[in-house]
C-alpha cells in the first residue's frame, strides 16, 4: 500500500492521542491505588495505638479489654481483625473471624524479621479476598497503683496485629479503571474523527497545487500563483516549480526562433531564385540574359546546397548519429591543405598566411572532418581579416593535447559574444552578417565536429587585435609527437 | 506610381526590382533597415515591399515607427521565417498585406496593385473616366473604344491622374511618383510628358487633363459639370 499523508497523520494524531490518554489515565490510577492504601494504612497504624492502649500489665498477667465492635467498619464481610500474642505465640486475643487456617502470627514473625512493625498483604486463606495487616511491637500500660515494695514482674511485649480487607480498595479501583478505560477509548475515538477532518484541511493546499499544477499549458509553461496565499512549507516548491517552468518556456522559445531562423535561411535563396526566373519568364528575353538567368540560378542553387549539406551535418550531430572515421594524420600535409585552399580568396584581399610548427606532427582524428573545420576556421579569419593583413596557422604540442591556432588581426569578438559565436544562427550584427553566404552555421558546426572527436573549438582574444581560434585535439595511443 | 522597396538579398532584391520596373513602377531600393527608414521618411510612396528580416533595423521595427508616426502608406510584408507570429504581428503592426518566400511574383503584382487601390478607394482594376478606360492590370488604355499607344511612363502618368480623378495633383507629387530617387531628371520633365499624353488622349476629344495654374494638373470628368478650372 502507497504511503499516504493524510492516512499517517490521522493514525498518528491518533496514536499520539491515545498513548497520552492512556498514560494519564495509568497515572490516575497509580496515585488513586497509592493515596486509598496510604488511607488505609493510617487507619491500621491509629487502630493499632488504640488497642495497644488497651493492653495492660496486672501482676504479671496481660489483660486486653476489648468491645467487640468498637472499630469502625462499614459491613460484616469488612470487620477489621485484631489479634493481640505474645511473641512466644501465647494469644491474649483474636478476633472470631480469623479463620483457622491461616498463620496470622506466623506471617507477622516472618514479615517483621527482627525488627518491631511488620505491614503486608495476605491472603490469609488461599483463595479468599486479600487483607492489609498492620502488626506492632508494644509494651502493656502498666497500671498505677501498685502496692508499693512489690518489683514489677519483667517486662513482656505484645504484638497487636489489624488487619482490614482490600476488598473496598480493590473495587473503587477498578471501577475507576473501568471510568478511565472508557474515557481513553472515548478520546482516542474522537482523535480519529477529528484528525480525519484535520488532515484532510491540513493537506488541502497540496491538492490545490496539484489542480492548479495540471492546469498548465505545455506549449506556454507558466505558472500563475499568487505565493502570497500558499503556505510557507510549500514555497520551496513553488519556486521550483516556477524557476523549472521558466527554463522549459525559455528552451521552448529558443527551439522555436531556431527553426524560425531556419526557415528563413532555406527560403531565401529560394524565393531568389524563384523570384529570379519568374521575372525572366514575364517577357521574351535576349538569349544572353536567359544565359546569365541561368547561370545566376545555378549559383544560388549551389550555395543553398552548401547550406542544406551543413544543416543536414547540424542534424545528425544533435541525432548523434554523425560516423567518425579515425585514422592518424599529418597536420602539416592538413594545414598546407587548407591553405592552398583558400589562397585564392586570400590573395585577393591581400593577406598574408604563415604556417608554424606543424611539421612532424601527427594525431589521430577523422581526416576530412578536421580538413573542413580548419578551412571553415581560415577561410573566417582570412574574410574577417582587413586587407593585407597577416593570418598565422600554428600548431603548438602540449602534453596530452595539440592546439591549432589561428590568428587574425581583424577587428575580434567582444568579450560577451565569444561564447555565443558558437550558437546557431548567431550573427554578431544585429540581425544579418556583413559577410556573403554566412548564415551563423559554419561555427557551431565546426565545434561539433572537434567534440564529436573528442577535442574542442575555442576562441580567444588575439594579441595585439583580432581573434585566435583553437583548435584542440586530445593525444591518444598510436599519435606520433 | 512609385514604390519602395526594402530588401537585403541581392538576388531576390535584384529580380524584384527588374519585374517591378516591367510592370510600369518606379522603384527605390534600400538594402538595409536603415536606408530603408530613410527613403521612407523622405519621400512619397504609393506601395512599400518590406522585407522581414534587414541588418541595422528590422521590417517590423520599421512598420511601427511608420504607423507611429501616422502615415498611411500602404504596406507589404516579406517574410521567410516559420510561423503565424511574424503573420500577426505584422498585420497587428499596421501591414497592410503579406507574403510569405518563396512566391509566385505575378501574385506580387496582383496583391500591390490590390494594395495602391484600396489607397485610392478603388474597387476594380480597370478604371473608367467618361469613354476613358484604363486597365491597371494590363497596363492598356482606351478612349471610346479606341487602344492608346502610350509608353510605360506614359500609362503610368495617366494611371495616377485617373486614381486621383477629379483631384489637383501637383508637379512634385507626379514627378515623385513617376521617378526614382537618384533620378537626374527635373521636375521640368512632367510638363513635357504632360503634353506628350495630352496628344494622345485629349486630341480631338473634349478635354479630359486640365491644367491648374500655379498648382498642378487634373483629370477631369464629366460628372464635374463646371466649365472653369475649379475643383468640383
Amino acid at each position: 500500500m502507497r504511503a499516504s499523508l493524510r492516512r499517517r497523520l490521522l493514525i498518528q494524531t491518533s496514536a499520539i492521542v491515545f498513548l497520552t490518554a492512556a498514560a494519564v489515565a495509568g497515572f490516575v490510577w497509580w496515585q488513586m491505588n497509592r493515596s486509598l492504601r496510604q488511607g488505609l494504612d493510617a487507619l491500621l497504624r491509629t487502630e493499632a495505638a488504640a488497642l495497644a492502649s488497651r493492653v495492660e500489665a496486672d501482676e504479671g498477667r496481660i489483660e486486653f479489654e476489648y468491645e467487640p465492635g468498637s472499630l469502625r467498619h462499614e459491613s460484616a464481610e469488612n470487620r477489621p481483625l485484631v489479634q493481640i500474642i505474645t511473641p512466644s505465640n501465647q494469644s491474649i486475643f483474636s478476633s472470631r473471624e480469623i479463620p483457622q487456617a491461616s498463620d496470622l502470627p506466623g506471617q507477622v514473625m516472618r514479615h517483621a524479621a527482627a525488627a518491631s512493625i511488620a505491614v503486608f498483604d495476605t491472603h490469609l486463606v488461599t483463595g479468599r479476598p486479600s487483607y492489609r495487616v498492620f502488626a506492632t511491637l508494644v509494651d502493656p500500660v502498666v497500671e498505677d497503683g501498685d502496692p508499693a515494695g512489690r518489683a514489677p514482674a519483667v517486662q513482656q511485649k505484645v504484638w497487636v496485629i489489624v488487619a482490614r480487607p482490600l476488598a473496598p480498595i480493590l473495587g473503587t479501583l477498578r471501577q475507576l479503571a473501568w471510568t478511565l478505560a472508557s474515557a481513553v477509548l472515548a478520546a482516542t475515538v474522537l482523535a480519529v474523527v477529528a484528525g480525519y477532518y484535520v488532515s484532510r484541511r491540513g493537506t488541502q493546499p497540496i491538492v490545490s497545487l496539484a489542480n492548479h499544477l495540471a492546469t498548465i499549458d505545455a506549449e506556454h509553461p507558466e505558472l500563475n500563483i499568487d505565493a502570497r496565499r500558499m503556505p510557507v512549507e510549500l514555497d520551496p516548491i513553488v519556486t521550483t516549480t516556477e524557476a523549472l517552468l521558466r527554463r522549459i518556456d525559455s528552451e521552448l522559445t529558443r527551439q522555436r526562433r531556431l527553426t524560425a531562423d531556419l526557415a528563413h535561411d532555406l527560403r531565401t535563396p529560394l524565393a531568389g531564385v524563384r523570384a529570379l526566373l519568374d521575372v525572366c519568364l514575364q517577357r521574351p528575353r535576349e538569349n544572353s540574359e536567359y544565359k546569365e538567368t541561368i547561370s545566376v540560378a545555378l549559383e544560388s542553387l549551389r550555395r543553398f546546397t552548401g547550406m542544406l549539406e551543413n544543416v543536414l551535418v547540424l542534424a545528425r550531430l544533435d541525432a548523434g548519429s554523425e560516423v567518425l572515421r579515425m585514422t592518424s594524420v599529418a597536420v602539416d600535409e592538413l594545414v598546407s591543405e587548407s591553405v592552398a585552399t583558400l589562397r585564392p580568396l586570400a590573395l585577393s584581399r591581400g593577406i598574408r598566411i604563415e604556417i608554424e610548427g606543424a611539421s612532424g606532427m601527427a594525431i589521430m582524428a577523422d581526416r576530412d572532418k578536421l580538413q573542413k573545420v580548419l578551412t571553415n576556421v581560415l577561410a573566417n579569419a582570412i574574410e574577417y581579416s582587413p586587407a593585407a593583413a597577416r593570418v598565422s596557422v600554428q600548431t603548438r604540442s602540449l602534453n596530452e593535447r595539440l592546439e591549432i591556432h589561428v590568428a587574425d588581426q581583424g577587428a575580434g569578438i567582444t568579450p560577451d559574444n565569444r561564447e555565443r559565436v558558437f550558437e546557431r544562427f548567431f550573427r554578431a550584427d544585429a540581425s544579418r552578417a556583413e559577410g556573403a553566404g554566412h548564415n551563423g552555421l559554419g561555427l557551431p558546426i565546426a565545434r561539433g565536429l572537434m567534440r564529436l572527436m573528442g577535442g574542442d573549438l575555442n576562441m580567444r582574444e588575439n594579441q595585439p587585435r583580432g581573434s585566435d581560434f583553437v583548435l584542440v585535439l586530445p593525444k591518444r595511443e598510436g599519435a606520433a609527437v | 506610381m512609385k514604390l519602395l522597396l526594402v530588401e537585403d538579398d541581392p538576388l531576390l532584391g535584384g529580380a524584384i526590382l527588374k519585374g517591378l520596373r516591367e510592370a510600369g513602377y518606379s522603384i527605390d531600393w534600400a538594402r538595409d533597415g536603415e536606408e530603408g527608414w530613410h527613403f521612407l521618411t523622405t519621400g512619397e510612396y504609393d506601395g512599400v515591399v518590406l522585407d522581414w528580416m534587414l541588418p541595422k533595423l528590422s521590417g517590423i521595427d520599421i512598420l511601427r515607427r511608420h504607423r507611429a508616426s501616422g502615415r498611411e502608406t500602404p504596406i507589404l510584408m516579406l517574410t521567410a521565417r516559420d510561423g503565424t507570429a511574424d503573420l500577426v504581428a505584422g498585420l497587428d503592426g499596421g501591414a497592410d498585406d503579406f507574403l510569405v518566400k518563396p512566391f509566385e511574383f505575378a501574385e506580387l503584382l496582383a496583391r500591390l496593385r490590390a494594395l495602391v487601390r484600396r489607397r485610392y478607394a478603388k474597387h476594380e482594376s480597370v478604371i473608367r473616366v467618361d469613354d476613358l478606360e484604363v486597365d491597371l492590370g494590363r497596363r492598356e488604355a482606351r478612349r471610346g473604344g479606341q487602344d492608346l499607344a502610350l509608353t510605360a511612363r506614359e500609362f503610368a502618368l495617366l494611371e495616377l491622374l485617373t486614381l486621383r480623378v477629379n483631384e489637383v495633383v501637383t508637379r512634385t507629387e507626379i514627378w515623385n511618383r513617376l521617378y526614382e530617387t537618384d533620378d537626374d531628371s527635373t521636375s521640368n520633365v512632367v510638363d513635357v510628358y504632360i503634353s506628350y499624353l495630352r496628344r494622345k488622349i485629349d486630341k480631338g476629344r473634349r478635354r479630359l487633363i486640365v491644367t491648374r495654374r500655379g498648382e498642378g494638373y487634373m483629370l477631369r470628368s464629366t460628372l464635374c459639370a463646371r466649365p472653369s478650372d475649379d475643383d468640383c
